[in-house]
């Protein structure tokens, strides 16, 4: 299987143009990354830099860091909201961003294929499951990053002019969205040769981004600074490409074409 | 009846589809192919028959690469099909037809047809789409999206998106199911002229169709070969009969057989009677018939009965 074979790279223009034309996977692609990666970070940056025009009206809390949770290695550097909100909040909205579009748009295209019969048709044609797998995960992967990078780049740009993010923030989580893509296919292929149906993938995606949340978590809480933007990249992209061989090593294509 | 692997027509032409002793279990434990061997010689149409779930869409489904044998080997243009990079190469020379496969929403049939044509090698490649489309009487639908076509042009792309490639082989599984007569009597004359001179291999259960468009058969029961041949091979394979007539008529010779235990049944204004051994056995029922039935026979041979139920005899 390669990415580079011609045959997957006509297969992969065919899952592109399906995933563009189609609304569902476009809505999906588009407005939760957007919510999630450029609304809600940008709002809360730009809040927190004019927060002394608009002061809070009466007694409202702000946000109250437990002061067990203070103990916690992940927390030594939080000093103030706005480091609350870019290294406690802002790794799991990118997490929860890339793990969550390309997983349903995936779902739609591995799943929804094999319901509708048309991987039938697609699978006589002179080409080999592995090309139709990897042209798939290649069109969702090439998909999300085109409607992610562009999102983040927005996000560099005003947490950079507001927020004052070094060069190192920006690199680091960069490779935290590239790696919570890679787990989100991960995700996406193990359902797809576990579930028999797009309605039990569904509800069993969210049993599967369980584990990467989890590590979240982990990662959030006790890895200190930009390091844990790094640290849980590295380990979303490691368990990715796990999923990904563990599924096509014991679970095999046969699941998905039978 | 003999189910090993008998020579197919034209003996001396290479082997282009070989089935060596294969087995598929599934995960399940139920079998699709249970020790199958049979092949397919060069330029001969053959037909896979046998009843749903006889393993006939397993062996189609092997082909096609989509399921690995757990047992034997498969043999595709000389080609063992484990060896998936020479599977590839070869892949490009056969058109596979699926059975009743679904079609996509949001592509024409004509931009099908140019990525079936674009995946198969340009050296290969004779028939444009513009050829495949004006064959199958595609051409008015070319801007037509997949899924508003009806069931019958449906099948028509199917089988056009085989031929693009000018296939050395063809596979075709169950290509007429679930098409109304008229139909189906339409996509058969396509299907002749697309098997002609070509390998092929029919996957059906209809044998009248089988009979029509092959020359060639294997017959699966439970994922395993019972009968293979040409049509006359397996006419051989089955029992004999005798073609009886009496002037009395049918329904009279039926009640005299059946009252000396004899299985009997009516046949084009005749009685077929199974006999185990047909040269002991013919004397006997005539003796009967004559002496004790006090019948007018008039006619008494011995026949192989029609190639239908010689098949339906091999798989029942």
């Amino acid at each position: 299987m390669s990415l580079f074979d011609a045959d997957t790279r006509l297969l992969w223009g065919k899952e592109v143009q399906q995933l563009t034309r189609s609304w569902y996977a476009m809505l999906s692609s588009l407005v939760v990354p957007a919510a999630l990666v450029v609304v809600g970070p940008v709002f809360a940056v730009v809040t927190d830099y004019y927060r002394d025009y608009y002061k809070p009206v009466g007694t409202r809390p702000g946000v109250t860091v437990p002061q067990e949770a203070l103990s916690l290695p992940g927390f030594s550097s939080i000093h103030s909201a706005q480091d609350y909100f870019l290294y406690i909040l802002l790794p799991v909205l990118f997490v929860l961003a890339a793990l969550l579009t390309p997983v349903l748009t995936a779902l739609q295209s591995l799943i929804g294929e094999r319901e509708r019969r048309s991987l039938e048709l697609i699978m006589a044609l002179p080409v080999v499951v592995d090309d139709i797998v990897a042209a798939k995960m290649a069109a969702n992967v090439s998909v999300a990053l085109a409607t992610i990078l562009p999102m983040f780049a927005v996000d560099v740009i005003v947490l950079r002019a507001v927020a004052q993010v070094g060069w190192d923030f920006v690199i680091w989580a960069a490779v935290l969205l590239l790696g919570s893509i890679a787990s989100s296919v991960g995700a996406s292929i193990l359902l797809a040769l576990i579930a028999r149906d797009l309605r039990t993938a569904m509800s069993s995606a969210g049993l599967m981004i369980a584990v990467p949340l989890s590590l979240t978590g982990l990662c959030v809480a006790l890895v200190p600074g930009v390091g844990r933007f790094a640290v849980l990249g590295v380990l979303l992209f490691a368990l990715g490409i796990g999923s990904v061989y563990g599924g096509l090593r014991w679970l095999t294509y046969e699941r998905y074409v039978t | 009846m003999n189910t090993s692997a008998r020579p197919s027509p034209d003996g001396d032409r290479p082997i282009q589809i070989h089935f060596k002793a294969v087995t598929k279990r599934f995960p399940d434990g139920t079998h699709g192919l249970q020790e199958a061997s049979w092949e397919i010689r060069d330029g001969v149409s053959a037909c896979l028959l046998g009843p749903p779930g006889s393993g006939k869409t397993t062996a189609v489904r092997v082909l096609e690469g989509a399921l690995e044998p757990t047992g034997g080997s498969v043999l595709l243009l000389g080609v063992n099909i484990a060896n998936r990079r020479r599977y590839r190469e070869i892949r490009k020379h056969v058109g596979i037809v699926p059975q009743d496969p679904g079609m996509y929403a949001d592509r024409t049939v004509g931009e099908y047809l140019a990525l079936a044509c674009s995946l198969y090698s340009d050296e290969d490649r004779v028939v444009t789409p513009d050829d495949a489309e004006e064959m199958l009487g595609l051409s008015e639908y070319r801007h037509t999206r997949m899924t508003y076509l009806s069931t019958n042009y449906k099948r028509r792309l199917a089988l056009a998106a085989a031929l693009v490639g000018n296939p050395r082989v063809l596979i075709l599984d169950e290509p007429t199911a679930g098409l109304d007569p008229l139909a189906a009597r339409d996509l058969r004359h396509y299907l002749e002229v697309a098997m002609r001179g070509r390998t092929s291999l029919l996957c059906t259960h209809n044998e009248d169709e089988a009979h029509t468009l092959c020359t060639y058969a294997v017959t699966l029961r439970g994922g395993q070969v019972v009968a293979q041949g040409t049509w006359e091979q397996i006419r051989e394979g089955s029992l004999p009969r005798l073609r009886v007539a009496a002037r009395e008529g049918v329904d009279r010779l039926l009640a005299e057989l059946h009252k000396f235990g004899f299985h009997a049944e009516a046949d084009q204004g005749s009685v077929l009677v199974e006999v185990p051994n047909v040269r002991r056995d013919a004397p006997e029922v005539l003796r009967k018939l004559l002496n004790e039935a006090r019948v007018d026979v008039y006619e008494c041979a011995p026949v192989r009965p029609p190639v239908e139920r010689a098949v339906a005899e091999a798989s029942s």
